[in-house]
C-alpha cells in the first residue's frame, strides 16, 4: 500500500516537487557535487566521535583544579592553556562538547518528535483540534524564546534535563507549525483520500502517508535548529542559568572567564571559538540538506 | 546557499565579537530580572552627566559598586550618605575596631539599662542649624520606627533630652554594647528639616564633609559639595559626582578610560594590570568581612566534628588566597580579622593538610569501598551540596575550587551557584550541606555581634541550626561583660573554642581595592566602613 503511494507524485506550492521520487542516487550525487558539504559533513562526524568520547580521550579530568598554574598560555602539556583555576582548557573544551550536543540532540530529538506528532494531528484532523494546537502554537510563537527558556529555568534550577525541558518547550512550536502547514497541503490529495477510501485506519495514514510525505523540511529546520539550540544553551549558562558548574559547558566557561577578558583572554576565546565553530557546522549542514532535498527556502526559517 | 552561509558566518563572528564587548558593558542581565533594565543606559548616561560638571570644578567621579536606588540613611540610603561623608554617627571606630568620639564626645553607662550621651558642642548641620539632643532623639526614634532591626541592634527603648548637648538612651534590658551599635551608619544623625511638611523623606541634611546637592533619579547619579562649615576643620575635597556601576569589570574600564577618578573593587586578577597605568594606582585593604562556610547541622555527616576537621583541612587557603584571591585579602585565621582589637593573635592560619583528612575521613568511617574516588560510610557515598552566591567575585571561583579539594579527599562535593537573594532562601530552607557567604563580622564594632549571630542557639544569623548550651552560657556571659579586657580575653577563648569545633569554616579574610587616580591624594581607608567610606581629608587635583 504504501509503495503505491509514495510512487504518486504529488503537486505542492504549483509546481511538481515531490521528495520520494528523488532516487537515493540523485541525493548522493549532489552531495558529490558539494566538496564543502563534504567537508563539513567530514568535521561533524569526527565532534560528534571525539564528543562520545571525550571523558575517555581528554588527557586530564576537566575539572581538576591545579591553582599555582592557574591562567597559563599553551603549552605541551596543556595545548590550549589552562582556566581561571588551573584546569585544562583542552579537556574541557571537549567535556563541554559533550554536553553542548547532548543537550542540542535530546532538545531538538523531543521538539521534533513532539512537533511533528501534534501538526500533523492538527492538520489531519481540522476543525476545533487544529483551532486549539494552531493557538497553542501561535502563544508559544509570540513568546520570545530565550525569555520563556531564562523564566522556566529560574523556577525549576540547574541541570541539563532542565536545560533540555526548558528548551523543547520554547522549541517545539516552531516544527509544529511547519509540519502542520506541511500536511494541510497534502491532506486532501488523491493518494491520501484513496488510502482513506481504502479504509486505512487514521493512525496508519498518519504514519505512512502524511508524516514521510511531509517531514523533509522538518527535518531541514531540524538540522538547522541544532546549532540554535547550542547557542541558546551556551547563552542561558553564560547567564549563569542551566548547567550547573560540576559540568563543563561552553557558556558558563564564557561567563566565569568574561572576569578575566584582559589578562587572560583564552579563558573565553576557546569557548567562544568552540561555538562559533560548532554552530557554523550545523548551519552548514542545514543549508546544504535543504538545497540538496530542495525544500522551499522561505519554508524553513528557524524561529 | 553562499548568501546564507556568509550571513551565518557573520552573525557567528558578531556573537563571539558581543563576548569580547560584554566585558565592556554593565552585564546587569546576570540578575535575570527586569527591575535592573535601566542600568544598561545608566553608565553612559551619567558620564555625559558628570563630563558637564567635571569643567567647573574638582569634583571627584566616584563610581561606586551599587546602584543608587535612594538616599535616606535610616532606610534604602544608608551605605550610600555614609560613603559620600553626608552623614555621620554618634560614635565612631579606628581602624583597630575602639570606638572614638565623633558627634558625641562621651558616653557613660549610668544604670544597668541608661546610658548617658555628651554631644559635642559647635556641630552644625548643612542648613545651618546647630546640632542639639533634639536632633539626636528625633533621629534615633526614626531610625527605629523606619527599621526594627535597628531597635534590636541598639536594644532600644527610649532616648530622653536631658539637657541641649545630652541624651539618656534606655534599653529593655542591660546592653553593654550600645555605644558600638550607635556606630552603625543607619543611627546616623540628621535634622529634622530632611523630612518635608508631609513627613516624607526629601533629602539628608546631616553634619558630615559633604552637602547632599542633587540626586539624578533618572541616571541614578549622587552629587554633594564640600561642606564649608564643617566641624572637623576644612574640607579640601571640592565635591564628587557618585554613580554605581554594579559590573566590577565595567568599574576597571571606568577608571582605565579616565570615566572615574576613584573606584572600589576592580576585577582582583586585573589588580596588577591597572596598578601599572600611568596615573592609576591600586591599594588593598581588608575590611570586617570573612569567606566562610556556612554548616549545616541537620546534616548528618556533618554533625561529625573529623567530617568538618576533614573539609577544612582539604582546603589549601594559601592558595585560594594567592590565586583565586590574587592576593586581595588574607588567610583565615579566625572568625574575625587580625586589626580587630579583640582578635585572639595566638591563632595561627587554619592548616592544610590532605592527609590528615582522607585519615579522618576514614577513622569517622568513610572509605572508599568500591574504587570509585568517593568514600561511602554503609554504602552510601559522602555527597556535600556547596552553594555559593554569584555577586562578589571572589566566591563563585573559590567555590568551585573547593568543590575540587573535597573531591580531592574523597568527597562528592556539587557546587551550585546562583543569585545571593536565591542562595540566602537556600540557606532559610535549610536545603545545603555548605554554604558560601562573604559575611559581614563588624556591623557593630564589638565580637558579640558574629558570635552572638553565628553561634548561639536560635542566632539571626545561624542559618545552620547550630546549638551547644555550654557555648550558649559562654556567649551569653562574655556578652555581658562590661570591663573591656576581661571582655576580649572572654571572646578570644571562644574564637578558639567556635575554630576548633569547626561550627563554621572560615576561609579567607576579605580585602577590598580602592583604584584611584594618582592625583588623588591623601586618601585613608576606613575599614570599619561598609565596603569603603570616602575621606574628607583628601584632595583631588584633577
Amino acid at each position: 500500500m504504501s509503495e503505491d503511494a509514495t510512487a504518486i507524485p504529488h503537486i505542492r506550492g504549483g509546481t511538481a516537487s515531490g521528495y520520494q521520487d528523488r532516487s537515493k542516487n540523485r541525493i548522493i550525487q549532489e552531495i558529490r557535487s558539494r566538496p564543502g558539504f563534504q567537508l563539513c559533513l567530514v568535521l561533524l562526524g569526527v565532534l560528534i566521535v571525539v564528543a562520545a568520547l571525550a571523558p575517555v580521550i581528554v588527557p586530564y579530568n576537566p575539572n581538576e583544579t591545579s591553582l599555582p598554574h592557574k591562567n597559563e598560555g599553551p603549552s605541551p602539556e596543556h595545548i590550549w592553556g589552562t582556566d581561571y583555576l588551573g584546569r585544562d582548557l583542552f579537556s574541557r573544551t571537549l567535556c563541554a562538547a559533550q554536553t553542548s550536543l547532548i543537550i542540542a540532540f535530546l532538545t531538538v530529538g523531543c521538539a521534533f518528535a513532539a512537533g511533528t506528532v501534534i501538526g500533523c494531528i492538527a492538520a489531519y484532523y481540522g476543525g476545533i483540534v487544529d483551532e486549539l494546537v494552531s493557538r497553542c502554537i501561535d502563544l508559544f510563537l509570540a513568546f520570545p524564546g530565550i525569555i520563556f527558556s531564562l523564566a522556566l529555568l529560574g523556577l525549576i534550577g540547574a541541570g541539563i534535563l532542565n536545560m533540555v525541558l526548558a528548551l523543547t518547550l520554547s522549541q517545539w512550536a516552531s516544527f509544529a507549525r511547519l509540519m502542520r502547514g506541511d500536511v494541510l497541503a497534502i491532506r486532501n490529495l488523491e493518494y491520501v483520500q484513496s488510502a482513506r477510501t481504502a479504509g486505512l485506519p487514521d493512525r496508519q495514514i498518519i504514519l505512512r502517508h502524511l508524516i514521510p510525505n511531509a517531514i523533509m523540511p522538518v527535518l531541514v529546520l531540524a538540522t538547522l535548529d541544532v546549532g540554535h539550540v547550542i547557542l541558546a544553551t551556551s547563552g542561558l549558562s553564560f547567564l549563569g542559568l542551566g548547567i550547573p558548574p560540576g559540568i563543563p559547558e561552553w557558556g558558563s566557561m564564557v561567563g566565569a572567564g568574561k572576569e578575566f577578558l584582559r589578562t587572560a583572554p583564552l579563558n573565553i576565546i576557546v569557548p567562544g571559538l568552540a561555538i562559533a565553530v560548532v554552530v557554523l557546522l550545523f548551519n552548514v549542514l542545514g543549508e546544504g540538506l535543504r538545497d540538496i532535498l530542495d525544500v522551499h527556502k522561505d519554508q524553513v526559517n528557524i524561529a | 546557499m553562499r548568501t546564507r552561509t556568509l550571513s551565518v558566518c557573520l552573525l557567528v563572528f558578531l556573537l563571539v565579537a558581543g563576548i569580547f564587548i560584554a566585558g565592556c558593558t554593565n552585564t546587569s542581565a546576570q540578575a535575570g530580572t527586569g527591575v535592573n533594565a535601566p542600568v544598561v543606559t545608566q553608565g553612559a548616561s551619567s558620564q555625559g552627566s558628570a563630563a558637564a560638571v567635571a569643567g567647573t570644578g574638582k569634583m571627584l567621579k566616584f563610581g561606586e559598586l551599587w546602584l543608587i536606588t535612594g538616599f535616606d540613611p535610616m532606610n534604602q540610603g544608608v551605605f550610600i550618605t555614609e560613603k559620600a561623608i553626608v552623614t555621620e554617627s554618634l560614635i565612631s571606630a579606628d581602624e583597630n575596631f575602639r570606638l572614638i568620639p565623633n558627634l558625641a564626645t562621651s558616653w557613660k553607662q549610668t544604670s544597668p539599662t541608661t546610658w548617658e550621651v555628651k554631644l559635642r558642642d559647635g556641630v552644625k548641620f548643612h542648613n545651618g542649624k546647630p546640632m542639639t539632643a533634639e536632633e539626636v532623639k528625633f533621629s534615633l526614634d526614626r531610625s527605629v520606627k523606619l527599621n526594627s532591626a535597628n531597635g534590636v541592634l541598639m536594644d532600644y527603648k527610649s532616648c530622653r533630652v536631658i539637657d541641649p548637648l545630652t541624651v539618656e538612651i534606655t534599653t529593655n534590658k542591660p546592653n553593654p554594647i550600645l555605644p558600638e551599635a550607635l556606630h552603625y551608619p543607619n543611627m546616623a544623625i540628621i535634622h529634622p528639616d530632611s523630612l518635608d511638611a508631609n513627613g516624607n523623606f526629601s533629602k539628608p541634611i546631616g553634619t558630615g564633609a559633604m552637602v547632599f546637592d542633587s540626586f539624578d533619579a533618572q541616571t541614578r547619579t549622587f552629587t554633594v559639595k564640600k561642606n564649608p562649615n564643617y566641624w572637623g576643620g576644612p574640607v579640601s575635597l571640592e565635591g564628587m559626582i557618585i554613580s554605581g556601576i554594579p559590573d566590577s569589570n565595567s568599574r576597571a574600564m571606568a577608571i582605565e578610560k579616565g570615566e572615574v577618578d576613584f573606584t572600589v573593587d576592580v576585577p582582583m586578577n586585573e589588580v596588577k594590570r591597572i596598578d601599572a597605568l600611568p596615573n592609576v594606582n591600586v591599594e588593598t585593604y581588608l575590611t570586617p568581612r570573612v569567606y566562610r562556610m556556612v554548616v549545616n547541622f541537620n546534616r548528618t555527616p556533618l554533625q561529625d566534628k573529623r567530617v568538618r576537621q576533614a573539609i577544612s583541612l582539604a582546603i589549601n587557603r594559601t592558595d585560594i588566597v594567592n590565586d583565586v584571591l590574587y592576593g586581595v585579602g588574607g588567610p583565615a585565621r579566625g572568625i574575625y580579622i587580625p586589626k580587630m582589637a579583640w582578635f585572639n593573635q595566638n591563632l595561627q592560619q587554619l592548616p592544610y593538610d590532605p592527609v590528615k583528612a582522607k585519615a579522618l575521613l576514614a577513622e569517622a568511617g568513610y572509605k572508599d569501598t568500591n574504587g570509585d574516588g568517593i568514600v561511602e560510610k554503609d554504602g552510601k557515598p559522602l555527597t556535600i551540596d556547596l552553594v555559593s552566591a554569584q555577586e562578589r567575585p571572589g566566591l563563585p571561583p573559590m567555590a568551585e575550587a573547593i568543590g575540587d579539594s573535597l573531591r580531592k579527599i574523597g568527597i562528592d562535593a556539587k557546587v551550585e551557584i546562583m543569585a545571593s537573594a536565591a542562595s540566602t532562601d537556600r540557606q532559610k530552607a535549610g536545603s545545603y550541606d555548605l554554604v558560601m557567604s562573604p559575611s559581614n563580622i563588624a556591623m557593630v564594632p564589638d565580637p558579640s555581634y558574629i558570635m552572638e549571630q553565628w553561634y548561639m542557639t536560635g542566632g539571626y544569623q545561624n542559618y545552620g541550626k547550630y546549638s551547644n548550651k555550654t557555648l550558649d552560657a559562654l556567649i551569653q556571659d562574655a556578652k555581658e561583660t562590661t570591663d573591656k579586657t576581661e571582655r576580649y580575653r572572654k571572646f578570644n577563648e571562644l574564637e578558639v573554642y567556635v575554630l576548633d569545633d569547626l561550627i563554621t569554616i572560615p576561609i579567607a579574610d576579605y580585602g577590598c581595592t580602592i583604584a584611584k587616580k594618582d592625583s588623588v591624594k591623601g586618601y585613608k581607608f576606613d575599614p570599619t566602613a561598609h565596603d569603603l567610606r570616602m575621606d574628607a581629608g583628601m584632595t583631588f587635583t584633577g
